[in-house]
């Protein structure tokens, strides 16, 4: 090979390697959009998977949310971007993903008490590990992206939005009256349970559970597990009085929410005695 | 004299008079002149010379050659026609002499003619050569020799593998300054800092895949080199085995070069692997002592966190490249200075003397050799930039999870063969049966040994030796020790020291061989293939919805996603999908429904080692679905595999069911 | 070869000068004093020679390599250059409806951190001032009771619209091209090449500031 042709090859080489740039530099801009737009869709794909993970016991599969546990996320007051209504009623200066971020990452010291009649008793946990949490920074913005990602929403708000109010102020009723209260005679009929068994399917199952044994999907998370209504050493030393308490007024520090401005009166009754049935304790 | 003459001195000015009121006549004060009384005299500007002609003076001390030399056939010129003519041809002159020694200088040695030759071809005109006057005065030319030896050049002797491994580290060196411009070594900002040099900045994919494909290369490279050296015999003592020593040296830190960049990304690929390699560290015997302080210097801590990251950037950056700078110095400066690249030992043994004088004719460095180095630069420079565009990208798998170690996470590739002894394929079971034997033997002459018992096997640390013994001691020793261990071969067997290797040096050949095999066999049991990593569900799963992607065991190749993500958002369509229907693949499939039929197919084989009675590797009564819904309708699909078999079989909980679920978004890009 | 050549091309009014070999013992550099001050005939040939195949390819090579550098350098510099995307100072900044960002023509100016600006609305219009003071580079600040800009460092002042009143200031205040978009993004106006204050086309045209282009200030008399 002489050196003329080794010069030669050199250039091509040379002068191919520059092509090679030019050709890459004009396609680049493009290049970079289709990435940025990969590695946007990557981001969400990871926030899915620890959606799965942490979050749907409270929030529901598809963000729809679970009563008494968590709020829905995928709904249009909060992730309708440009309105920003649920934002604006709750005086958020920010932006809705940075709302979102900081929700997870630092989480909520008290119960939501921005919808009315709902209490969502359990606090939003702390997510981030700056403030203690389990998650990474990365992780906390791949959730924020994912949950973004269902805008503009599907689900409806809960209820209208209300100033929040003080906490559960409901006074005592005194056993007497509760007695009187009961509007039909004990032993309750069949038609009583099965109201009260529809009753407790739309309400009470996802904590509860579908078998009464407070194994319900919800629970797991829970401050303290859910009443078991088929463990009738335990129910026994619940009575009447007491159980209604509980129905109507919740017990906050455990996560049990309030029904007594959900439910009327006499359906109450109704599921109390479902819930009673395994253990046959209907006697006041 | 000074530019202010403090003597007084009565001269007049260009032969005339003083004029009457202190001024000259040429118009300018006359400086004889005191200016006013008292005091005067420290002030004033006395010279004996008139303005144009001290300026004309200076000129002539300070002015550069050139100007100098043609001032006296400037006076020349003013006369006659003539002298304007020679003043002419005079400046032709001095303007040829300053360009020639602008040249010069800019050439270190060689004036405008002789570059002129040295384009050329042609021989060099001055003498002494002044292309060796490059060689004196130029520091870069300085590095290297002024001529070789004829046959030392061969390409087909050396493939310029030396100066190619230099090459790669200066490639590495320039695109990883470049990278860094955009790049901090905190856990919270790496991965994100490399997201956006890949997504954000123009041509920064470019340089990561640049400085990946030049890692991997170097590598590569490197290893040829070392294997051309081994084999052409010119690692000889006295003077080559000291140049060998600081090759081995050198690979060793190429190693770690390559090592302590790969955690950089901070991806899960490169965290785990890390951890990998850390870990065996950990094992150095004694363990308690250098194992555990050697890893806990390295990591920064228990396991590896941001004082990891830290201290493996701060080694990558500066520390491991400072130290490789100065060993390629010291082992480019034996080669170029004391010993010289080797002959081809079939010339420079050649019986004929003729031969051997031919072998060590010179050839000059400058023009022809530097040429062709800058040839096998440009060949070199464009395939790694032409396969860095168009084929091959740095992977990013996943941001590292110091909780989750992903399937199939291996060492790097180069880390494979550790990773194969590791796995001990051979001592362990040989041991094993050993004492077996001995155990029967012993029985049959009446010692009661219970059944389990073990004699040899409890002295034998499978990690430490074969994690940590052979490959960090005994293989390197080997390596370092080859110069020597080649001597005493010789000795030993009483022949002449050659360098030929087919005729003399047939025991090189043979361990050439043999070591090549041991490797290729040790690299191929590191990676996954070989022996049971995971329950066959999830290994099924791995195959068609892989955790992160998987690098395969060898260089150079991009890694893969899986065909399901490789296919693309587009073509999965939803729905639940039972395997079964899909055994027998139809030609009218799509895509999606060969994947489908390839998913039963492994399904099926794993049932058939089940039937066969391989119970580890395989399942009873396998089926499996696929399902696939829209989870978002801003394009996030739910993909879940799922796998199902007789439960209870295996194992008493065995519930029979694996899922293996993979979200994936419309955008992602897997290719 | 190279003497013939010589010959044949010898300079006619060069006086004959001996090839004399320069001194050998002086290390490379010039060639001064020795001999004549021109080339040697050997030297000239090679001046004058023509240029061979493989001396073009040399050049080429040389030329490629060049070439090859500079794009290479131009690759890196669109690497490095920083790149501002809205919302950073340095791109474009969308501040709201015209109503709800910009105050009344007799209230103060609002200052905006992130864009690094005043929004001045005069009887001529809107203006977004560099909220750095034209002289050595302090933050200026609204005097409600001067009714004008006044900077601490120097004591520079300038009036609502920027123009410059007294002090070691050298020119007007900087101002940032804005402009007026309607609710899908259209033009709808923007500040001339003068950096005059531009008039509000309605209370929802949304007000852009684009804080990559800066029109200098008139320098006064």
């Amino acid at each position: 090979m002489s050196v003329q042709f080794k010069i030669l090859i050199g250039i091509l080489f040379t002068v191919a390697t520059i092509v090679v740039l030019v050709v890459y530099g004009i396609n680049e801009n493009n290049r970079m959009a289709e990435y940025q737009k990969s590695f946007a869709g990557r981001s969400i794909q990871a926030g899915a998977e620890y959606f799965e993970t942490y979050c749907i016991t409270c929030h529901g599969e598809h963000g729809e949310g679970i009563v008494g546990k968590g709020p829905p996320l995928n709904r249009k007051d909060l992730l309708d971007l440009k309105a920003t209504p649920y934002l604006k009623a709750i005086n958020w200066n920010g932006t809705t993903a940075d709302f979102l971020r900081n929700t997870i990452a630092a989480g909520r010291p008290q119960f939501s008490k921005y919808y009315e009649g709902e209490n969502y008793p359990q606090h939003m946990p702390t997510w981030s590990q700056d403030y203690g949490g389990p998650l990474r920074p990365d992780q906390v913005n791949a959730l924020v992206d994912f949950i973004l990602n269902w805008a503009p929403g599907q689900y409806e708000p809960i209820v209208a939005i209300v100033t929040p109010t003080p906490g559960p102020t409901a006074t005592p009723i005194p056993p007497e009256e509760i007695l009187k209260a009961i509007p039909f005679p004990m032993p309750p009929s069949d038609a009583v349970i099965a109201q009260g068994k529809d009753i407790y399917t739309a309400n009470c199952q996802p904590c509860h559970g579908v078998n009464r044994d407070g194994k319900g999907p919800g629970a797991a998370g829970s401050i303290k597990p859910p009443r078991n209504f088929t463990d009738c050493e335990v129910m026994k030393t619940i009575d009447l009085v007491r159980h209604h308490n509980s129905v109507v007024n919740g017990i906050p520090q455990n996560g049990m929410p309030a029904w007594g401005k959900k439910l009327t009166d006499e359906q109450i009754w109704q599921v109390i005695m479902y819930e009673r049935q395994p253990c046959n304790l209907f006697t006041p | 004299m000074g530019l202010f003459n403090r003597e007084v001195k009565k001269k007049t000015v260009n032969g005339k008079g003083n004029g009457q009121d202190g001024h000259g006549t040429n118009g300018h004060a006359d400086e004889s002149v005191p200016v006013n009384g008292e005091g005067a005299e420290l002030f004033e500007v006395k010279t004996a010379q008139t303005l144009p002609e001290r300026i004309g003076e200076v000129a002539r001390e300070k002015s550069p050659h050139a100007i100098k030399a043609l001032i006296p056939w400037l006076d020349k010129a003013r006369s006659s026609p003539e002298g304007r003519a020679e003043f002419i041809e005079k400046t032709k002159e001095v303007a040829w002499l300053q360009a020639d020694n602008t040249v010069r200088a800019v050439t270190a040695g060689m004036g405008i003619a002789d570059t002129r030759a040295f384009f050329r071809g042609d021989p060099p005109i001055e003498k002494p050569n002044p292309r060796y006057k490059v060689h004196v005065n130029a520091f870069f030319a300085h590095l290297r020799p002024k001529y070789y030896e004829k046959s030392s050049t061969k390409f087909s002797h050396t493939f310029g593998l030396g100066y190619l491994s230099v090459y790669m580290f200066l490639l590495e060196t320039i695109t990883g300054v470049i990278l860094m411009v955009f790049y901090t070594p905190s856990d919270r900002r790496a991965y994100e800092d490399i997201v956006k040099i890949m997504s954000a900045i123009p041509y920064g994919q470019l340089m990561r895949d640049l400085h990946r494909v030049g890692a991997e290369l170097m590598v590569l490279i490197v290893v040829l080199h070392m294997t051309r050296v081994f084999l052409t015999g010119s690692f000889k003592p006295p003077a080559r085995g000291f140049t060998w020593m600081t090759g081995v040296v050198l690979l060793i830190l190429t190693f770690a070069l390559s090592f302590s960049g790969y955690l950089l990304p901070w991806d899960q690929l490169a965290y785990w692997a890390v951890t990998i390699g850390t870990s065996m560290a950990k094992s150095v015997p004694p363990k308690e002592i250098v194992g555990y302080f050697s890893n806990l210097i390295m990591r920064g801590g228990d396991t590896i966190n941001q004082n990891g990251l830290l201290r493996f950037y701060l080694m990558h950056v500066f520390a491991l490249p400072a130290i490789t700078l100065i060993l390629i110095s010291v082992h480019y400066y034996r080669v170029a200075r004391s010993h010289g690249i080797s002959i081809p030992a079939s010339e420079e043994e050649s019986p004929d003397p003729a031969v051997r004088k031919a072998a060590k004719e010179r050839v000059d460095y400058l023009p022809e050799l530097f040429t062709r180095e800058l040839l096998w630069a440009a060949i070199a420079t464009f395939g790694v930039v032409a396969y860095s565009a168009f084929v091959f990208h740095a992977p990013l798998q996943e941001h590292s999870n110091p909780l989750h170690t992903p399937l199939h996470t291996t060492a790097p590739w180069y880390f494979l063969w550790i990773q194969g002894l590791l796995k001990d394929a051979f001592v362990l079971p040989t041991l094993r049966a050993l004492d077996q034997s001995l155990i029967a033997v012993a029985n049959t002459f009446g010692a009661n040994m219970p059944p389990g018992s073990t004699i040899i096997i409890p002295f034998y640390d499978s990690p430490a030796w074969m994690g940590v013994i052979i490959p960090t001691m005994i293989i390197p020793a080997l390596f370092f020790g080859v110069p020597y261990i080649n001597e005493w071969w010789e000795k030993f067997w009483g022949s002449k020291p050659s360098r030929q290797l087919l005729k003399n040096r047939k025991g090189t050949v043979v361990v050439a061989i043999l070591s090549t095999i041991f490797m290729m066999v040790i690299w191929y049991q590191g990676t996954p293939f070989y022996g049971v990593t995971a329950p066959p569900a999830v290994e099924i799963g791995q195959v068609f919805l892989p955790e992160e992607g998987v690098l395969p065991p060898v260089p150079l190749v991009p890694d893969d996603w899986g065909p399901i993500r490789r296919l693309g958002y587009q073509n999965l369509p939803d729905g639940t999908y039972d395997l079964a229907e899909y055994e027998t693949p139809k030609a009218t499939y799509t895509e999606f429904e060969r994947i489908l039929s390839a998913m039963q197919q492994e399904i099926q084989k794993r049932g058939q080692l089940w039937d066969e009675g391989d119970k580890v590797h395989g399942l009873p009564n396998p089926s499996g679905t696929l399902t696939i819904e829209q989870w978002q309708a801003n394009g996030l699909k739910r993909i879940d595999f799922q796998i199902n078999w007789e439960p209870g079989v295996i194992a008493a909980s065995d519930n029979g069911q694996y899922n293996r679920v993979v979200y994936l978004h419309q955008d992602a890009i897997y290719k | 070869m190279a003497e013939g050549q010589a010959a044949a091309v010898a300079p006619k009014a060069v006086p004959a000068k001996p090839a004399v070999a320069p001194a050998a013992a002086k290390p490379a550099g010039h060639k001064e004093e020795a001999k004549g001050v021109g080339p040697t005939p050997a030297e000239q040939a090679m001046i004058q020679a023509p240029v061979t195949r493989r001396e073009f390819l040399n050049y080429a090579f040389l030329g490629s390599l060049g070439i090859f550098f500079v794009v290479f350098g131009g690759a890196f510099f669109v690497f490095a250059l920083p790149r501002f995307g809205a919302g950073e100072f340095g791109g474009l900044f969308t501040l709201g409806a015209a109503g709800d960002v910009i105050p009344p023509t007799d209230a103060a100016p609002k200052p905006n951190t992130a864009a690094r600006t005043w929004i001045s609305n005069t009887d001529k219009g809107v203006l977004a001032l560099y909220n750095v003071c034209v002289h050595l580079g302090c933050l200026y600040a609204w005097q409600p009771v001067t009714n004008r800009f006044e900077c601490p460092c120097h004591g520079s002042k300038y009036q609502k619209d920027g123009t410059y009143i007294e002090g070691p200031a050298p020119r007007s205040l900087d101002r940032f091209v804005i402009r007026f978009t309607d609710a899908n993004g259209k033009v709808l106006a923007e500040t001339d090449a003068q950096g005059d204050p531009l008039p509000i086309p309605s209370p929802d045209a949304v007000l852009v500031v684009d804080t990559g282009k800066i029109i200098l200030g008139h320098t006064h008399g």
